[in-house]
């Protein structure tokens, strides 16, 4: 190529910094294209240009931050959590615009107030994604989530199972997905009322979950008329009363993709309406034989009859097991 | 008169290196820029672009011809979901160029405001530098050495916001 006005490609090599010759709002679109906020807050030290640059950006639409990563200094956390309080206040709390996502994960540093009032905050701004992972300090504390109309996705991670309770009239009318990691589940009926408090619930993950009130041979009876994929998985081995207690009941018209992974079957497993599932993914944990009753075999072969017009199917040898 | 009368008109770009580029004036529209140019009646038949080179502005063309021809939203309430998967993969084919590629035609698109094309490059300047280090993405972008920080302008500006880099 000639070397006309001005060839490109050869100012790249010969060190002239484009990128940073363009003003501001490029850059400010650039910024606002990284996946996570610590990315962002990250070029501050890319070079002078780039030092405050992202102080300006109008507002993060979405704020992902995670800050359970142990600072390399213990003498350095009480610092860094403090400049994060800071910082979160400056990000989420003094803006008004509607946000996109809010996700945050925070080990154990802050008390579950502050991090419920930044939730209130981003929920006053109309958030439409929330992922939460975080530790609570005392056993089975309380958590009652603040109404929200705009959530579409809803992820709760909390590792030392905090109980979750939701008030009567509480409605997330626009909620979508649902997973909860490691919550317990104040009463079995809050279960059964997730097609009141979120009517239009297309996927919904119970993942190492607990149910703590109720009483022997209760049956968790899930009904989501939207339902599309539901899971129900117990993936790490704990003591107490899990999921797997229940007898189950599910009774879903449009689901799709139904997934039971590590539960212990012991009595009522029924499918009702599912008419229009095409994939099911049923892998029991191991059966006490002596439990084994001709009525869960009953049980176990109306299962598989209810659901023969799947297209994809996955078992395990408990299954059989049961069966035979 | 933006009827399909009018939408047959041609203009003609001229680029740095005075390559003559003769293209529908609906396919011009895309770049607000032009627009305004037109509307303002101040466009000659011939509009030269003295900061655009030949190959940079062949790019934007293709760009604008393919974004003129897709159905906009605004003009048909249930668009097909085809036809925005079809921008979509239009859209990830285009960007796949090299950073020097991608910076010109950022800077013509900014210079010919281009909102969407803006849009486009920035998110895939974004995509080459996440999760990258500083290191990495100051050749990416090819920073030059004299505008780094001293030493002890990055050890405060990391001790200012510690909680994101350790």
């Amino acid at each position: 190529m000639k070397r006309s006005k001005r060839a490109k490609p050869s100012n790249h090599e010969n060190g002239v910094d484009f990128i940073s010759n363009m003003p501001d709002p490029i850059l400010q679109l650039i910024l606002q294209g990284l996946p996570t906020t610590e990315e962002v807050v990250r070029t501050s030290i890319l070079s002078k240009r780039w030092r405050y640059l992202w102080t300006s950006i109008p507002y993060f639409p979405s704020i992902d931050l995670d800050v359970s990563r142990a600072p390399k200094n213990p003498k350095k956390l009480a610092l860094q959590k403090k400049k994060f309080k800071e910082f979160i206040s400056w990000v989420l709390e003094n803006q008004t615009l509607d946000l996109d996502s809010f996700h945050l994960s925070t080990y154990n540093y802050y008390m579950q107030s502050t991090i419920w009032r930044w939730v209130d905050a981003a929920v006053m701004r109309k958030v439409k994604r929330l992922d939460l992972t975080f530790f609570t300090r005392g056993l089975y504390e309380d958590i009652t989530l603040p109404h929200c109309h705009s959530l579409e996705s809803l992820r709760l991670f909390l590792y030392t199972r905090s109980s979750l309770e939701f008030p009567d009239g509480m409605c997330f009318p626009a909620l979508r997905f649902l997973e909860l990691n490691d919550v317990v589940i104040a009463k079995l009926d809050l279960v059964e009322r997730f097609s009141t408090i979120c009517p239009l619930l297309k996927e919904l993950c119970l993942i190492d979950c607990f149910i703590t009130k109720h009483k022997w041979g209760d049956t968790l009876s899930i009904s989501c008329p939207k339902l599309k994929t539901l899971r129900i998985n117990k993936q790490r081995a704990f003591g107490g009363w899990g999921i797997s207690d229940f007898g189950l009941k599910f009774s879903c018209p449009e689901l799709v993709i139904f997934e039971c992974v590590g539960h212990v079957v012991k009595n009522h497993f029924i499918l009702e309406n599912v008419d229009s599932l095409k994939k099911a993914v049923i892998l029991p944990h191991c059966i006490l034989r002596n439990k084994v009753s001709s009525q869960l075999g009953d049980t176990i072969c109306e299962l598989l009859a209810g659901i023969a017009h799947v297209e994809s199917l996955s078992l395990n040898h408990f299954i059989i097991q049961v069966k035979t | 008169m933006s009827t399909s009368s009018s939408s047959s008109k041609k203009i003609v770009l001229k680029s740095a290196d005075n390559e003559t580029f003769e293209i529908d004036e609906i396919v011009a529209l895309e770049s607000q820029a032009i627009k305004n140019m037109i509307e303002d009646e101040c466009a000659d038949n011939v509009i030269p672009l003295g900061n655009i080179d030949s190959k940079t502005l062949s790019k934007i063309i293709e760009y604008c011809k393919k974004h003129a021809e897709s159905p906009k939203k605004d003009d048909n309430a249930d668009i097909d979901e085809k036809a925005v998967e079809d921008l979509k993969s239009f859209d990830a084919e285009f960007a796949k160029v090299d950073m020097p590629l991608i910076q010109d035609i950022l800077m013509a698109a900014n210079f010919l405001n281009i909102d969407n094309l803006i849009g486009l490059m920035c998110r895939t300047i974004a995509d080459r530098i996440k999760g990258k280090t500083p290191e990495e993405i100051r050749k990416i972008l090819n920073i030059n050495k004299n505008d780094l920080l001293s030493p002890e302008q990055e050890a405060k500006a990391r001790e200012e916001n510690s909680w994101a880099f350790d």
